[in-house]
């Protein structure tokens, strides 16, 4: 029979015919490539491993993988928010005068910057003689569901540099924002540029306009308000994780714990790994209020980068940021790709600034072994060399 | 069984564990398709096993009959045990059921268990094409049950299930209000996973034409409002309802694909000289053609339109099914949400008020004392 004389059901059928073959082939190719021996020892080996991790975990103690642990002393309070200091590590004459505060986002916990006492971002900041502080942004419940981006960027974040200023007697300081306290960080050093010294911009989303980031191209058609009245003005971590999950489902869902499986008998890892596993889900709820602003202002109307955002009846312009930029980004980042990041550096004014791309993802900028190696040491060089 | 319970749990958690000892991934396949693909058996075994014991089964076996005599033993070894247990089990909950007794699972295990079932039976070609395909759809119907949290489950944990629910209610309940393409229905009939694409869009166009005009009416009479609520509560369940099916159906057709482009992917790498010797390498393609399938369709602003679509449409339900729920309440003495956003608002208000407050008296107060250190 012709091609032309073929039948919608008829074409079907072979294409099906087809298939079915080919899957047939591939049987008998999985028997001609199969090698019992091999599989016998991954099973054998597979059963031991579960065995031996197994007593890994029945072994660990929570205080086994304990985050957060470096020194340090509430010197803040306002609503929920804390500001800490951190005990110094350095000897006195390293110290570096101009303080540093480490502005995180809304929607994970801050202590990504202190995770494994091995490889901590803070402690490697200190015993480079940095003088730093840290916003915690705490659990908002229903009471705190009016606080607007308004009142995070113009309240909290300057009460905190007004007390960092206060208590070192520094005019302006240096200022160092991730992700989205990046965002708030730029935000905030365009509205006060003469309290900022320094800005460090890390992984931070400027431009919302590429579709790159699969939070960028899902954002745009959300209803925000509808799930924020859903969730009565607070939505919970949980809804914010299971977003997350879903940007790599099998990655994140299955993926990494079949690949824990193969070195979980190392408790040094599974130290690690339940620490991130930890920090992973250890999402604060949103304040509608600000979820609702940062999505329909900056995801939907991309007004930031093109100087369109107002905030506490005030324009936010890019051009006000006079002193030294440094944008640190991560090639691999599934949240916020660089191209979200680069047009940072021909928005602002400043004539020192400097663009560092490194070839890790959005979270190992804080935890790879690049990062201690390369990335915080860069940081810290720029930092320095400024202050 | 004995007449402790203690030590009854005891052996049935031996039982338990040694039963899925013996069931770890592929165990069993494995002893099956070990038959079938080595003739000397016998001699292979014995290189491996334990001294004395002559195949896999047997084994097992020895370890189960051997954990429950130790169990045995115990119990009369600890004379005192029987009536301390019986004194402090009605003490613990649901103690009788095992699953709660020992909860403990890795996320993610059971699905990455399931892939291999779908290898079971390759030593026979002529079944194993449709037994595969099957397996496929059936590992693609649980992926997301086992993975996501509990409340995502319950909206998108059997997207086949769901996306046939919602062609029946519409066949049982809605069909009358509104007629579908008789096509769309004869193709659903006959497997054609596409039709429920077509289906679902077709629902959304004539819905709001037909019954979704009805529910929203407006309402006469002193329960005028609450009626109103309440149809419209109705209007926005059958549209989350439908939402949740038009979003399984994106997906499941997506990943209907993705079961070709793995065989295909497995044919090009037998091709490129590749070995797929063992499960992992099994997995490992499944994992990446699934994922890649699924990242592809979630970059299309298609699905961002079906996923946005979704989660605007069950917060709309949320929304409609709080309304309801309040107007029932309101008759009780006790604050509602409305009442609390009201006092949560003047919270707010007074609080910014207070920091005002505060920084117009830390602005009086910085220049006198600035001119009494002056003076």
């Amino acid at each position: 029979m012709s091609n032309e004389m073929k039948n919608p059901f008829e074409e079907g059928m072979e294409q099906f015919t087809e298939f079915q073959n080919k899957v047939m082939q591939t049987a008998v190719n999985a028997m001609q490539q199969f090698d019992p021996q091999k599989f016998s020892e991954q099973l054998i080996n597979m059963q031991d491993n579960i065995m031996k991790g197994m007593d890994v975990l029945l072994n660990l103690k929570p205080e086994d993988v304990a985050s957060d642990t470096l020194e340090k002393d509430v010197v803040l309070t306002v609503g929920k928010m804390r500001l800490f200091h951190y005990k110094p590590l350095a000897p006195a004459r390293k110290r570096i005068k101009t303080p540093l505060m480490i502005t995180y986002a809304l929607v994970n916990r801050q202590y990504m910057m202190d995770l494994q006492p091995d490889r901590s971002v803070i402690k490697s900041f200190l015993e480079a003689g940095l003088d730093v502080y840290i916003i915690d942004w705490g659990y908002p419940t229903a009471e705190d569901m009016y606080l607007t981006m308004d009142d995070y960027i113009n309240w909290y974040m300057d009460e905190a540099v007004d007390a960092i200023r206060k208590e070192t007697g520094k005019d302006a300081i240096n200022l160092l924002g991730v992700c989205q306290g990046g965002t708030f960080s730029t935000i905030y050093t365009a509205l006060h540029p003469d309290k900022i010294k320094n800005l460090v911009a890390m992984v931070v989303p400027i431009d919302f306009s590429g579709n790159e980031g699969l939070l960028f191209r899902w954002s745009k058609f959300m209803n925000i308000d509808s799930l924020v009245d859903a969730f009565d003005g607070v939505v919970p971590g949980d809804a914010m994780n299971v977003a997350y999950l879903v940007l790599k489902p099998l990655g994140n869902m299955v993926e990494k714990y079949v690949g824990m499986t193969d070195k979980w008998t190392d408790p040094e890892f599974m130290k690690n790994f339940l620490r991130m596993e930890k920090w992973v889900f250890d999402s604060p709820a949103q304040v509608g209020a600000t979820l609702s602003q940062f999505t329909k202002d900056l995801y939907q109307g991309n007004k930031l980068i093109k100087g369109e955002l107002e905030l506490g009846g005030k324009r936010v312009d890019l051009k006000n940021i006079n002193m030294p930029v440094l944008c640190a980004v991560a090639e691999k980042d599934h949240l916020v790709p660089p191209s979200a990041s680069r047009p940072l550096m021909d928005a602002i004014s400043s004539t020192d600034k400097q663009f560092m791309l490194f070839n890790t993802g959005h979270i190992g900028m804080y935890t790879s072994s690049k990062s201690r190696t390369d990335i915080i040491p860069s940081i810290i060089e720029w930092i320095k060399s400024r202050s | 069984m004995s007449n402790n319970p203690f030590l009854d749990y005891q052996q049935q958690f031996f039982k338990t564990w040694t039963d899925n000892m013996s069931k770890i991934p592929g165990m069993d396949t494995y002893q099956q398709m070990f038959q079938n693909a080595t003739p000397n058996l016998q001699e292979y075994w014995k290189t491996f096993a334990p001294a004395g014991l002559t195949n896999p089964t047997e084994f097992w076996k020895n370890l189960q009959d051997q954990g429950a005599e130790y169990w045995k033993n115990f119990q009369s070894m600890v004379p005192g045990l029987e009536n301390f247990w019986k004194t402090f089990s009605p003490m613990i909950p649901n103690m009788g059921d095992f699953s709660s007794m020992f909860p403990y699972k890795i996320p993610g295990m059971e699905l990455y268990t399931k892939v291999f079932e779908m290898w079971k039976g390759m030593s026979n070609p002529v079944t194993f094409a449709k037994d595969f395909q099957e397996k496929y759809m059936d590992l693609m119907q649980d992926m997301f049950k086992g993975v996501l949290p509990a409340g995502a489950n319950n909206v998108i944990g059997k997207p086949m299930e769901l996306m046939d629910n919602c062609v029946n209610f519409y066949k049982q309940t809605l069909a009358p209000w509104m007629e579908l393409d008789q096509g769309i229905m004869s193709r659903i009939a006959s497997g054609d996973m596409s039709a429920y694409n077509d289906f679902f869009k077709q629902f959304n166009e004539k819905y709001d034409e037909t019954i979704g005009k009805y529910l929203n009416m407006m309402g006469l009479g002193l329960n005028r409002e609450a009626n109103e609520e309440q149809m419209q509560a109705i209007n926005a369940y059958y549209k989350a309802m439908f939402s949740s099916g038009e979003l399984a159906s994106t997906v499941m057709t997506s990943l209907g694909d993705s079961m070709k482009d793995l065989v295909e992917s497995y044919q090009k790498g037998i091709a490129e000289g590749k070995s797929f010797s063992t499960f992992r390498d099994f997995y490992n393609l499944w994992y990446k053609t699934t994922e890649d399938s699924l990242l592809k369709l979630f970059s299309t602003d298609e699905f961002a339109k079906v996923f946005d679509d979704f989660a605007d449409k069950y917060s709309q339900y949320t929304i409609a099914m709080n309304k309801v729920y309040e107007r029932a309440l309101s008759a009780l003495p006790i604050p509602t949400n409305t009442d609390m956003k009201s006092l949560y608002k003047t919270v707010y208000d007074l609080r910014k008020e207070v920091r005002d407050l505060s920084r117009a008296v830390a602005g009086m107060t910085a220049p006198a004392a600035e001119t009494k250190k002056e003076g």
